[in-house]
């Protein structure tokens, strides 16, 4: 699966070869994935951490907050890391902002977003911080090893996985042009929502490529947009389309905004 | 001034008519009497240094005011009528009397020059209305008291020992005018004066001891009507108008409102973070421990197995449950993101199609505490509407708006809801039901509701709550 990184938000870093999984030599590719991992509850960073484990990952280093964490990635180099949003020191969008950081400072790192409800603007926020190798998950989500299995995998191999329950609020706001879509192609978009890569929906979805990427071109011409290929910027105009990052207008910057919900 | 005739009489705040408790002992006026007479023979030198002062000062003040020096011995004058006023509330605690409450004399409003100031005291009428009773009415007052005051002590005392003093004013003579003589010739018929001057005088002093002692009795009571006059004279010119004091009250109360609609947000605030500190999250761990212990029984104990797979459905629905509740409380959305983002979120989960539109200047504005409240008045509304509107499409609207306030204070700001649809309309408000109590917790915070719902036709419902200024927090 080859990620597009393409797409740059004006102003970030254009990012070094991702380890792509075509890209890795054999030994590198044997090498369970490097994972560290940021969140204030002891008891849930010691659950999360020995879920990873179990799904064949490799721990590195836990964090207590976000700070801690971007420090210690210089040092150990990790594939993915995984933060909480609620943290110290004011429990709102730490995670979120680090999160950012994290993209902006280290672009082929992977990030990933653990929170306990699926809110659409932290996604939004997240996806349009850097292009691909970002999730949002919700922490029920990753007591299925499959999921967490097929989502660490994705976002270390460059691709985007949005919670589907994002994009099931997503899809429940849009009550007219949708109503355009066949059902099956209403399937495919929620897929194509998630990150899901056109091989992935096909499998998901018991149907053969061919019909899938049909499914696509339809989808796009129907919605009217630029068939962009596959991977994250593709990901990023479904979102979009689905006004995902439709911020209530209002005369503030985010960093504004931020700054005065620290109270 | 004896402290201990002043038996302390409380007004109530309310009540214009201050009454002075008439049930008074006769022995309490003869207590009250000692500060009774320390005001009233007192008055005359006050009420006259009071009245010239005055009245030099005003006159001088007003007729040079052609040259600017005249405003400022105009204002001083008036500052000196103020503190007479002030000294003759004093002498009137002094002798027992009620308190009266002296206006508020801080101005309030942006702090100005000396010139501002000034002219702020020129035209404040309370100034004007303790000139006119220290330069006029408490001079008239005064020296009527006064005089009334002397006569009657110097009667009640000389009376008595007119035996005592007679003998050191000039010789009299048994051809004097003797009253006692004539008063008794005139009522008994049969009475002759006495021969001797010794018994003349005698005869006198019995006189004058009768009056006198009439005047003595009479004392305490006359004494206390004087200071009673004194009193009602200061109560209608020097007081507070009940006016500015009910209106203190009530500013206070409904601050007293406000304040516990917004104590009882900030606590179910702090409830949701602790659901989502605590309980959540063993949650969560349970679920992630449950599936891992179901996947290690994989085959080796379907039974065992099948229970945990139970235990995990039921936390995961307890998890659920909770943030429901945690929603009911305080959305942590709301929390991390704000009114904007939250009623967002609020209008998308709406069963039916519901736009948002916003034009919040936060960076003037931080709603503060009424975010909580504005989040539920929307969501009330839109739960209405979706209840009962039978509507295809619904729009909220929230914006902020600012008019300027009263002079030399800042703007006031208010949030502003709107939320409207396209439904059948005859919205009611029964008491006891949502638009009700809708109303009641927009009254509490100082708000107002307007409904335009017509039956038969579309409807909007519009809210409107102030806000606290930005330097007030």
């Amino acid at each position: 699966m080859t990620g597009d990184h393409t797409m740059f938000p004006a102003g970030s870093v254009p990012n070094p070869a991702t380890p792509t999984l075509e890209g890795m030599s054999d030994a590198e590719r044997s090498r369970p994935v490097r994972i560290v991992l940021a969140d204030d509850s002891l008891l849930l960073r010691e659950g999360v951490a020995r879920l990873f484990e179990e799904a064949g990952f490799s721990v590195a280093a836990t964090y207590g907050d976000a700070v801690s964490l971007i420090s210690g990635i210089d040092d150990l180099q990790p594939d993915l890391a995984v933060l909480d949003i609620r943290m110290p020191p004011t429990f709102r969008d730490e995670g979120l902002r680090a999160a950012v950081h994290l993209k902006n400072a280290h672009p082929g790192l992977g990030v990933l977003l653990l929170s306990q409800y699926a809110e659409v603007d932290y996604a939004a926020e997240l996806m349009a911080a850097g292009g691909g190798g970002v999730g949002y998950l919700l922490k029920d989500r990753i007591s299925s090893l499959v999921e967490l299995q097929d989502a660490v995998t994705r976002i270390v191999a460059g691709g985007t996985v949005i919670d589907e329950q994002i994009v099931r609020e997503l899809l429940t706001r849009r009550h007219d042009p949708l109503s355009d879509l066949t059902a099956r192609e209403l399937e495919v978009l929620s897929l194509m929502a998630e990150g899901k890569t056109n091989q992935a929906i096909a499998a998901d979805l018991h149907l053969a490529i061919g019909s899938v990427e049909k499914h696509s071109t339809a989808i796009f011409t129907k919605l009217n947009l630029d068939d962009t290929g596959t991977g994250h910027r593709r990901i990023l105009a479904v979102l979009t389309w689905l006004n995902l990052d439709d911020s209530p207008r209002h005369r503030s910057t985010p960093a504004a905004r931020r700054e005065r919900r620290l109270r | 001034m004896n402290s201990a005739a002043s038996t302390d009489f409380r007004p109530s705040r309310h009540d214009g008519m201050v009454s002075i408790p008439e049930s008074k002992t006769y022995a309490d006026l003869w207590r009250a009497l000692p500060a009774g007479l320390g005001f009233t023979l007192l008055s005359l030198p006050i009420v006259i240094l009071s009245c010239v002062l005055l009245w030099v000062g005003i006159a001088l003040g007003v007729g040079l005011t052609i040259l600017w020096v005249g405003l400022p011995i105009l204002a001083g004058s008036l500052m000196l009528a103020r503190g007479f006023g002030n000294l003759e509330i004093l002498r009137l605690r002094a002798a027992g009397m009620p308190r009266i409450e002296t206006p508020d004399w801080t101005t309030r409003g942006a702090p100005a020059g000396f010139l501002r100031r000034m002219l702020r005291l020129l035209v404040d009428s309370r100034y004007w209305l303790y000139s006119l009773h220290g330069a006029v009415v408490n001079l008239a007052v005064g020296v009527a008291t006064w005089s009334i005051a002397l006569t009657w002590t110097v009667m009640a005392i000389g009376g008595p020992t007119y035996w005592f003093w007679s003998s050191f004013i000039s010789d009299r003579t048994t051809d004097d005018f003797w009253l006692h003589a004539v008063i008794l010739s005139a009522l008994i018929p049969s009475f002759t004066p006495a021969d001797t001057l010794g018994g003349l005088v005698a005869g006198e002093s019995i006189l004058n001891a009768i009056f006198g002692l009439l005047f003595l009795a009479t004392l305490p009571p006359v004494i206390r009507g004087l200071v009673v006059l004194h009193y009602r004279f200061a109560r209608l010119m020097l007081s507070e108008s009940p006016t500015v004091a009910l209106r203190r009250e009530v500013v206070a109360s409904e601050a007293s409102r406000e304040a516990a609609i917004l104590a009882e947000d900030s606590a179910l605030r702090r409830l949701e973070r602790d659901i989502h500190d605590g309980p959540q999250q063993s949650l969560l761990r349970i679920q992630y421990d449950l599936a891992s212990a179901g996947r290690r029984l994989d085959g080796v104990d379907p039974e065992t197995r099948a229970l945990v797979d139970n235990a995990l459905q039921l936390s995961k629905d307890t998890l659920l449950e909770m943030r429901e509740l945690s929603r009911g409380l305080a959305p942590p959305l709301l929390q991390d993101r704000g009114l904007a983002v939250a009623v967002r979120s609020l209008a998308a989960r709406s069963p039916l199609p519901v736009s948002a539109t916003f034009d919040l200047d936060t960076i003037v504005i931080d709603l503060g505490e009424v975010e909580r409240s504005a989040y539920f008045i929307v969501s009330e509304l839109l739960a209405n509407t979706a209840k009962h509107a039978q509507a295809t499409h619904a729009s909220v609207g929230l914006s902020t708006t600012s008019t300027p306030g009263p002079r030399a204070s800042g703007p006031q700001y208010t949030l502003v809801i709107e939320v409207s649809d396209d439904g059948i309309g005859g919205a009611v408000e029964i008491p006891g039901h949502g638009l009700a109590g809708l109303r009641d917790r927009v009254v509490g915070l100082r708000g107002t509701l307007l409904i335009d719902s017509a039956p038969g036709g579309p409807s909007t419902f519009i809210v409107t709550i102030p806000l606290a200024p930005p330097a007030a927090r």
